[in-house]
Order: C-alpha cells, then structure tokens, then sequence
C-alpha cells in the first residue's frame, strides 16, 4: 500500500514537472505574444485610421466650406444645393468611428463616397477622385 | 523519487542478467533517461511558449488596432481638412469662373498639403515600426549575458566619482525615445501652420467670404491636439 502511494506520488511529481514546465514557457510566450500582437495591431491600426481619417476630414473641410460660399452667393436657387450639403454633413458627422472593425463603419464610409459623388455632380463639379479623395480606395477595409 | 526508481528498476536488471557492470550500466541507462527527461521538459517549454505566444498575440491584436486606429485618425484629421477646404476653394472658382483654371496659388498649395499628408502617413508608419522599445526584462537579461553589471544609483555629487553612473548632465536614452517623435511633430506643426497661413491669403486674394476663415483657424488647434499623441 505504502508502495502504491509513492508511486501516485512519483508520478504526480513527473505530471505536475510537466505542466510546470509548459506553465513557464506559456507565461513566457505569452508575454512575448502580447508585445508582438500590440506591435502589430497598432501598426495596422494606425494606418487604417490614418487613412479612413484623412478621407473623412477631407470631406468634412469640402462640405464645410461649400457651404459657406454658397450661403454668401447672391443666387436664391442654391437652396437645394446648400441642403444637399447639409444632409452630407449630417452623414460625415454621424459617421461612427468609435468602432474601426464594424461593418456599419464600411457602410457609412460607402454612403459617404455615394454622397460625394452626388454633391460634385449637384454643384457641377467633375468627380476626380484622384484629386479629391486619393485614400479612398486604400482606406476601404 | 524518479531518480529513485530507475535506480533500482535498473539494478533489479542488472543483476537479473548476471552482469558485472552493474554500476556502469546503471549510469548509463540513468544518462539516458535524463537526457530523455530534458528533452521532454524542453519540448514541454517550447510547446507551452508557443500557445502562449498565439494567445498573447491574439489577445494583444484588437487592442493595439483600436489605439492605432485613434491615433492614426488623430494625426491625420487637421491635413485632411485643410486638403478637403482647398479643393473646394479651387473647385468653387472653376464653377464661378468657367473654363479658368485653377490659381496657380491654389494649385500650388493643393500639392503642398498632398504632399504634407502622405509625409505625415509615412511618418506614421515609420514610428510604428520604431514604437516599442525593448521591455526592461529583455535588456535586464541583455545585461546579464554580457556580465555587465546594472547602472548604481548613486546621489548626483557623488556621480563623477562613480565610475559606473554616466557623468553628471549626461542622460541615458532609451531606444526609440520620444525625443526624435517630439522634434518630428514639431516640425510638421511649422509646416502646417505655414499651410494654413498661405491657405487664409488664399482666402484674402479671391476675396472669399470671411466666415470661412473661422473654419481655416480651428484647423491649427486641431493640430495641436493631435501633436499630443
């Protein structure tokens, strides 16, 4: 009996050997780990936002100072155009970007550019995205 | 324990076979099943390292996207207008005055604040790749690999006495200090505010309304918030 209880001992012993051993080197990954995946989510993260910021603001300035030159225009008929205006302002402002990784987040930044295009064409302006918004396509995730 | 029980398995063997080696046998089964056992126990650390590095790094990722994310966006907000408040200048007076092409000042300030904000990107990018030092663990062990006794903490008049802490007035820097990052961002901040200034004469020159320049001024206390990321 006594026998049997040494080698539950023993053999209790080599287990938890184990599980130390794989306890030290999973604490030590996972150190490692976190450094490299924070590393590499901030490198990716900054440039999604660098470059979805810069298209948002971009729009945000055009809209902002559209809309002053029209209010200041001598034309009664730009109504329509100023309230275009506004509802894409309403669209930039409400656009959340609290949340990089959300699909509503692409569907506000595809009404965003849909918006866009239609503003340009409204104000008679030719739409090259070139010019204009030249991170759109690479801040589309 | 272990130990223990080979010993004796493996004498119980040895002198079941009638050997006369018993002892050299012993020893070397013994060499064989500890090697056997740190080779196990080896395996077991990496095994373990590895899942701890996949769970570390999948833990970490949403976490520095998300901070990334904000200060990227943070970086990048006050070009992106003043870009978006230019474009529409040059676009306003192609429609006012038709077939004219755009003022070479406007012109020439669109490529200007283009240029700005794929330099600020860039310089995004960089510092990323630059952001983390090594952890005080890493250089710790660093030092210890080089038998290089750690830095003493001594009082700054005794310091020049002291052979092992830098001269007085000298500082350590780590790698990657913020230094480089704080003389960077003060630069751009030069650039822009001479791009918003040429952007307000701009402003001036086609006689545009004055409300606008409200919008222009806020652009240089958005950059300043954003230059403290």
């Amino acid at each position: 009996m006594a026998l049997e209880t040494d080698d539950n001992d023993m053999f209790d012993c080599i287990l938890m050997a184990d599980e130390k051993f794989r306890g030290e080197g999973y604490q030590e990954g996972f150190e490692k780990g976190t450094y490299q995946g924070l590393q590499t989510g901030r490198k990716h993260g900054a440039s999604h936002g660098a470059k979805l910021s810069t298209e948002i603001s971009f729009y945000h300035g055009f809209v902002v100072t559209w809309k002053c030159l029209l209010q200041h225009g001598p034309d009664p008929k730009l109504r329509k155009r100023v309230k275009a205006l506004e509802s894409f302002q309403y669209l930039i402002q409400n656009c959340n970007c609290d949340d990089p990784k959300s699909a509503k987040l692409q569907e506000d930044m595809a009404k965003l550019r849909c918006k866009f295009k239609q503003v340009c064409s409204m104000l008679s302006i030719q739409t090259d995205f070139k010019d204009y918004t030249k991170t759109s396509q690479a801040a589309s995730f | 324990r272990f130990l223990n029980l080979l010993v004796s398995m493996s004498w119980l063997k040895a002198t079941s076979n009638g050997t006369d080696d018993v002892f050299e046998e012993i020893a070397d089964e013994l060499d064989i099943s500890a090697k056997e056992w740190a080779l196990n126990m080896k395996r077991r650390i990496r095994d373990g390292y590895v899942d701890g590095a996949d769970a570390g790094e999948d833990a970490a990722l949403e976490v520095g996207f998300k901070e990334g994310f904000q200060e990227g966006a943070a970086k990048t907000l006050a070009v992106g207008r003043l870009r978006g408040i230019v474009c529409a200048i040059g676009s306003w007076y192609q429609v006012e005055h038709r077939g004219l092409p755009f003022p070479a000042s406007v012109t020439d300030l669109l490529q200007r604040v283009s240029k700005h904000e794929d330099s600020i990107v860039a310089e995004i990018m960089t510092a990323m790749e630059k952001r983390f030092p090594p952890s005080a663990n890493d250089v710790a062990e660093s030092l210890e690999d080089l038998e290089i006794a750690p830095l003493k903490n001594c009082p700054e008049s005794d310091c020049c006495m002291d052979t092992d802490c830098p001269p007085h007035g000298h500082t350590l820097h780590s790698v990657g200090s913020d230094s480089d990052t704080r003389s960077s961002s003060c630069a751009h901040g030069t650039i822009f505010s001479q791009l918003v200034q040429s952007c307000r004469d701009i402003v001036a020159e086609l006689g545009l309304p004055p409300g606008l320049l409200e919008h222009i001024n806020e652009l240089e206390d958005i950059e300043l918030t954003s230059s403290s990321y």
